[in-house]
């Protein structure tokens, strides 16, 4: 497995756009992806804060990664000099433990925050409807996500995990002195923006205006928040009214302009007005924010101002990444005992074929035998089987657990003259835990109406 | 004495304000509360250098550069205190401090005359410098809460300085309250300047004989009225505010020191002009 990706640890605001643009169309890429030498498998995890590819495939993780990276300098239209310093590329073990980590919200703008295991499980549906799922995906996608639940309820790192919104009511309190009846709107229904208002409110804003370009979306969130519903087309005058805006939606260009704005600000009586955009690529025209009295912040913006957040988190990061570490090596261990497994399947069959044959050939010559001498012949035999096969099993099972169960793979195949390509059948997903198969189901994600995404 | 009293008060406001910009810049939790008390120190000690100097004289010390600086940094500590203390600038406080050290300073180093004469003894007189100063004082505490507003904006809209931006003690008031503030001490400020300019324009009529004359301070007094005038007019009917409010009232306020200072520097009389020195 090899993942590629960029985030708001690498990459501009800009570049981000640029990839969460030409992968807005997920099937096709994912179609592309799987077109690509050895590659069989593909997942795209893209929200507002990064774009990641995952591939299996049959052959290592660097060839993949290779293969990767040409692909997505012709999907970008970027030139891989201009594209590689703001690239990030995990092989194997590597990119496993970076999907871990992204799942539980430790490579998150805002450490702990919720959202952000919905994306990934929403990437993951994606690609499974697209049919790029194969047997290498489905086993670690699920993990991930068990993984992310552990990390969630056993450290502390989601309390007071308010993200965005915490950066916007920060922001917020530079700008108003109290947030006593100021208006907020809400362009876009996303998610996160009614996360945003809702502890806006909880603050003392007085109404919550919800625009959208359905109607119908914009009354569901509106009547969920307690505010109105508008539509998109009355915006010069909502935000003549409003202090607070923020934005979410998934329009490919800006919602805001210059032109816009400047009228309204004369309306609007030069009332200072605060833009939160966490939608990319981006709502408001940076250049608003030009104008006197209007401020405007990206999601770049809004991780800066998050940044000494995320220092008071460290602690819990710290224990959260050692429970990744941990989960991991136990998955590593699971996953190459899963080797052997078909190893031991073809062996067992192989014998018990065997042995079942000759008591068929025993019994044919023995005519009247009684059923319960026969059930005795059949026991016995199987019985002989087993003892025989135990300490064989038992070392290639630690074998497997341990090191590298290979060379004593091939010796068996050797040995007991088994075809080894009927080995190759990879383990069926089964974590052991059932708890943990249970995570790994997909969870239906809401709605497509959330471009805030990840924050 | 009187002169004694005004150099500890100094020494008082010089060690607020470095003090205070310590404490601007390294902030501890009730550093402005000692700031404030520190302030409100030094302003006991300037007052009773003020009531002095009234003694001395035997009238409202109100004629040379000496006490007319003297009196414009008391009532500038006065409004910096009131301003820290309950309109939620603190900051205020130790950037006043550091104006009013200037100018108490400088008033310590000028030559206090010895009295009044005889025929610029009239009631107008105390109260045109009084309520001048008093207003001027309100406009550089403005200047001031200005001056914090324009760099709470720059740090809120540089992209550079978003993430620098003050938190916990390092976070400066919201821009609101600093525009509301500042603008409130225009509105106070403008008709106090507006008595005191027309309780000059009286004396001046009583003194020489006319009521206006192109001296400087005539002159700068005169246009930064109209600048304010002006500015609280486009406040209340257009709701101007913000930046170039801000970077308005600075202006103002640098005119004014400006034309003072260079009053002083010059050694002329209090408007250069009618023999008043």
């Amino acid at each position: 497995m090899a993942l590629l990706g960029l985030s708001h640890r690498t990459a501009s605001i800009e570049l981000r756009e640029r990839f969460a643009s030409v992968t807005a169309n997920l099937d096709p890429v994912l179609a592309e992806l799987r077109r690509l030498d050895h590659v069989e498998e593909a997942c795209i995890i893209s929200t507002c804060n990064r774009v990641e590819f995952y591939i299996a495939g049959s052959v290592e993780g660097p060839h993949l990664a290779r293969a990767l990276r040409s692909y997505l300098q012709r999907l970008s239209g970027i030139a891989l000099d201009q594209l590689d310093p703001h690239l990030y590329v995990h092989e194997g073990e590597g990119a496993l433990h970076h999907l871990f980590r992204v799942a539980s919200s430790l490579d998150s703008m805002v450490l702990g925050e919720p959202q952000i295991l919905g994306q990934v499980k929403e990437a993951y549906r994606s690609a499974e409807a697209a049919g790029s799922v194969g047997p290498s995906l489905q086993r670690v996608f699920p993990k991930a996500f068990g993984v992310a639940k552990r990390v969630r309820t056993e450290t502390g790192i989601a309390e007071n995990a308010v993200s965005m919104s915490f950066a916007a009511v920060e922001l917020g309190r530079q700008i108003f002195d109290t947030f006593d009846g100021k208006e907020i709107l809400l362009i876009g229904a996303g998610k996160m923006a009614g996360l945003a208002a809702k502890h806006l409110l909880s603050s003392g804003a007085k109404a919550v205006r919800v625009a959208s370009r359905s109607l119908n979306t914009a009354q569901k969130l509106a009547d969920e928040i307690g505010g109105t519903a508008s539509s998109l087309s009355d915006l010069p005058i909502l935000l003549s009214q409003a202090d607070i805006v923020i934005s979410s939606t998934a329009a490919p260009g800006f919602v805001v302009d210059k032109k816009m704005m400047q009228k309204v600000v004369r309306e609007r009586r030069y009332r200072p007005i605060l833009f939160v955009d966490i939608a990319v690529p981006r709502d408001i025209d940076p250049r608003v924010g030009d104008l006197d009295n209007v401020y405007v912040y990206d999601v770049d913006d809004l991780e800066k101002v998050l940044e000494h957040n995320r220092e008071s988190r460290a602690k819990e990061a710290a224990a959260a990444e050692r429970l990744i570490q941990e989960e991991l090596a136990a998955f590593l261990r699971w996953s190459k005992s899963q080797q052997v497994v078909p190893v031991i399947k073809a062996l067992r069959e192989k014998a018990l074929g065997i042995a079942q044959a000759e008591v068929e050939r025993t019994l044919g010559h023995v005519k009247e035998a009684d059923p319960k001498v026969q059930q005795s012949i059949k026991a016995m035999s199987n019985a002989i089987v087993n003892k025989l096969l135990h300490p064989v099993l038992t070392t290639l099972k630690s074998e497997g657990a341990a090191g590298d169960p290979q060379p004593l793979i091939d010796a068996l195949a050797r040995l007991f003259e088994i075809d080894p390509r009927s080995f190759e059948e990879p383990p069926k997903e089964e974590t052991g835990k059932k708890s943990e198969a249970e995570e790994g189901k997909v969870v239906p994600f809401r709605g497509k109406d959330q471009a805030g995404g990840e924050s | 004495m009187a002169l004694l009293l005004l150099k500890v008060s100094a020494v008082f406001y010089a060690l607020v304000a470095v003090f205070g910009l310590v404490q601007l810049k390294w902030p501890r939790e009730f550093g402005d509360r000692v700031v404030l008390v520190g302030l409100s120190l030094a302003v006991v000690a300037h007052a009773l250098a003020l009531g002095g100097r009234t003694v001395e004289v035997g009238t409202f010390p109100l004629l040379d550069l000496h006490d007319g600086l003297s009196l414009f940094g008391f009532l500038t500590a006065v409004i910096a205190i009131g301003i820290a203390w309950r309109s939620g600038v603190p900051q205020a406080a130790p950037l006043a401090s550091v104006l009013v050290t200037v100018l108490v300073v400088a008033a310590a180093m000028v030559d206090a005359s010895g009295s009044v004469p005889e025929r610029l003894r009239s009631p107008w007189l105390p109260v045109h410098i009084a309520t001048a100063f008093l207003g001027e004082a309100a406009f550089a505490i403005a200047g001031i809460v200005a001056s914090i507003y324009l760099l709470q904006e720059r740090r809120l809209k540089s992209k550079h300085k978003i993430g620098k931006m003050g938190t916990g003690l390092h976070r400066l008031p919201a821009l609101e309250i600093l525009d509301n503030v500042s603008a409130r001490l225009i509105q106070i400020g403008f008709p106090v300047m507006t008595i005191g300019l027309f309780a000059g324009a009286i004396f001046s009529n009583e003194v020489t004989g006319h009521y206006f004359t192109w001296g400087l301070l005539n002159t700068v007094s005169v246009l930064v009225w109209a600048l304010y005038a002006l500015m609280l007019h486009f406040r209340l009917t257009i709701g101007w505010r913000g930046k170039k409010a801000a970077v308005l009232t600075l202006i103002g306020v640098i005119c004014t020191l400006v034309a003072l200072v260079g009053l002083g520097l010059a050694g002329v009389g209090a408007h250069g002009t009618g023999g008043v020195s």
